[in-house]
């Protein structure tokens, strides 16, 4: 399965929000969808690590 | 009498001979001034006068040499070949127009700004959103300017390395425009194009600038089948490809941040997302949590009360036992009389025929013999 990149990522991200805040949802399904909130999160935070030391080493140059 | 040292022609030779001689000594001119008596016949044809001072000269050209709309009263530097039409007199047949002059240059663009936002170049509906954070650009500028530099730098420190295809180009003079629709052309019919074309030139004069207002570049932009960011000279100028564009950028630079976020910036987003799951999940867990309490309470109370219910309901069978007891008329002194073989004597009579008898109390038994039975 091909890498997500930093918008698709945060496109899902925010789609689980959306899904997370509806008061109807029960607590089986909020709990799935939080643990994937949590794993994207996860995801988009090493995303801009790497991104953090791509452009530390440019700006070394 | 006319002297014989003097050539003679024909008008017919005279023209042919004239233009021979403007072709060997004029094979192209420029020539500056005002435009005066503009007019286009049938769409096609262009005729006007360009004037100074003192002094007035016919042009005559084709519509598809026109850099945009002109009109009288616009400065302009014109290209062509100087003739003498055997009917219809000294011409110039221009082939480029330069429209020069801020005046000028500004007026040309107001009237071509007018001609395309006729036509809807400039309409909102046709603005394309630009892709957030691409991961790869097509780049149109040149490679030696300020606004190259500046962009890349922007672009690496707000969001480190993203692929950045770079088509070098002029961005002023004659053969700018070109170059520019070229590379548009180019980027457009890539077998992997980027997803976004960045078209862009740091300040200068209005004379700099005005190639980003030629009706063909303009086009160019607006038939773009990938979606255009453009960012011509600072804030105050806006040039007519901008606003053809998908979206007009002030600066180089505000281009790079309009294309790419601040990673910094976007950790601050991203912490906020966090806390806003951390917050969601908490609620939802505190009302289940208050639900089940409530559920909690509800069944301990009708559980409490079954009870109480069951306790009263024993305590009357319990009254209703004790008073079937059977050692209850003992302790109200009653004694159970039997006789010999220990059967119970209920009556006077059988205790006189019984004789010997024994008597059970509450506390024990005795035997006793029946003395006078009357």
């Amino acid at each position: 399965m091909a890498v997500k990149n930093y918008k698709q990522l945060k496109q899902e991200l925010d789609e689980v929000i959306l899904k997370l805040e509806n008061e109807d949802m029960d607590i089986d399904q909020a709990t799935v969808l939080y643990a994937e909130a949590k794993k994207i999160i996860t995801e988009l935070e090493k995303q801009l690590e790497k991104k953090d030391a791509v452009i530390k080493k440019l700006a070394g140059k | 009498m006319i002297s014989e040292a003097v050539l003679k022609f024909t008008v017919s030779q005279f023209v042919a001979v004239f233009n021979q001689s403007l072709e060997l000594m004029y094979p192209s001119v420029v020539i500056s001034g005002e435009i005066a008596n503009f007019r286009i016949s049938k769409g096609a044809w262009v005729y006007f006068d360009l004037k100074d001072e003192s002094s007035s000269v016919k042009f005559f050209g084709s519509v598809r040499s026109l850099p945009g709309p002109l009109e009288d009263g616009i400065n302009v530097e014109a290209v062509g070949l100087p003739r003498l039409h055997n009917l219809y007199g000294f011409s110039v047949n221009f082939t480029e127009i330069a429209v020069v002059g801020e005046g000028s240059i500004a007026k040309a663009q107001a009237l071509l700004a007018s001609k395309l936002e006729r036509e809807g170049l400039f309409a909102l509906e046709r603005k394309r959103e630009i892709p957030f954070a691409p991961d790869r650009i097509g780049l149109i500028t040149s490679g030696e300017s300020a606004a190259y530099s500046d962009f890349i730098k922007i672009i690496n420190s707000r969001w480190g390395k993203i692929e950045i295809q770079f088509r070098d180009c002029l961005v002023q003079g004659n053969e700018a425009a070109g170059q520019i629709i070229s590379a548009i052309e180019k980027f457009n019919l890539a077998p992997d194009p980027p997803e976004i074309l960045v078209l862009i030139r740091g300040g200068g004069s209005a004379d700099d600038l005005a190639v980003f207002s030629l009706e063909n570049v303009v086009r160019a932009v607006s038939t773009s089948r990938i979606p255009t960011l453009v960012a011509i000279g600072h804030e105050r100028d806006v040039s007519l490809s901008e606003l053809a564009a998908d979206k007009r950028a002030s600066t180089p630079s505000n281009a790079a941040e309009l294309l790419v976020p601040d990673q910094t910036h976007e950790r601050q987003i991203l912490a906020g997302k966090n806390q806003q799951v951390d917050s969601w999940i908490k609620q939802i867990f505190d009302k289940n949590r208050e639900e089940l309490n409530e559920i909690w309470d509800y069944v301990t109370n009708k559980m409490n009360t079954k009870v109480e219910q069951q306790k009263t309901h024993l305590q009357q069978k319990g009254l209703m036992l004790e008073a079937l007891n059977p050692s209850l008329p003992f302790k109200k002194g009653f004694a159970l009389v039997r006789d010999k073989s220990g059967k119970q004597i209920k009556n006077a009579s059988f205790a006189k025929k019984a004789v010997h008898v024994s008597m059970e109390f509450g506390d024990g038994t005795v035997n006793a013999e029946v003395v006078n039975g009357s």
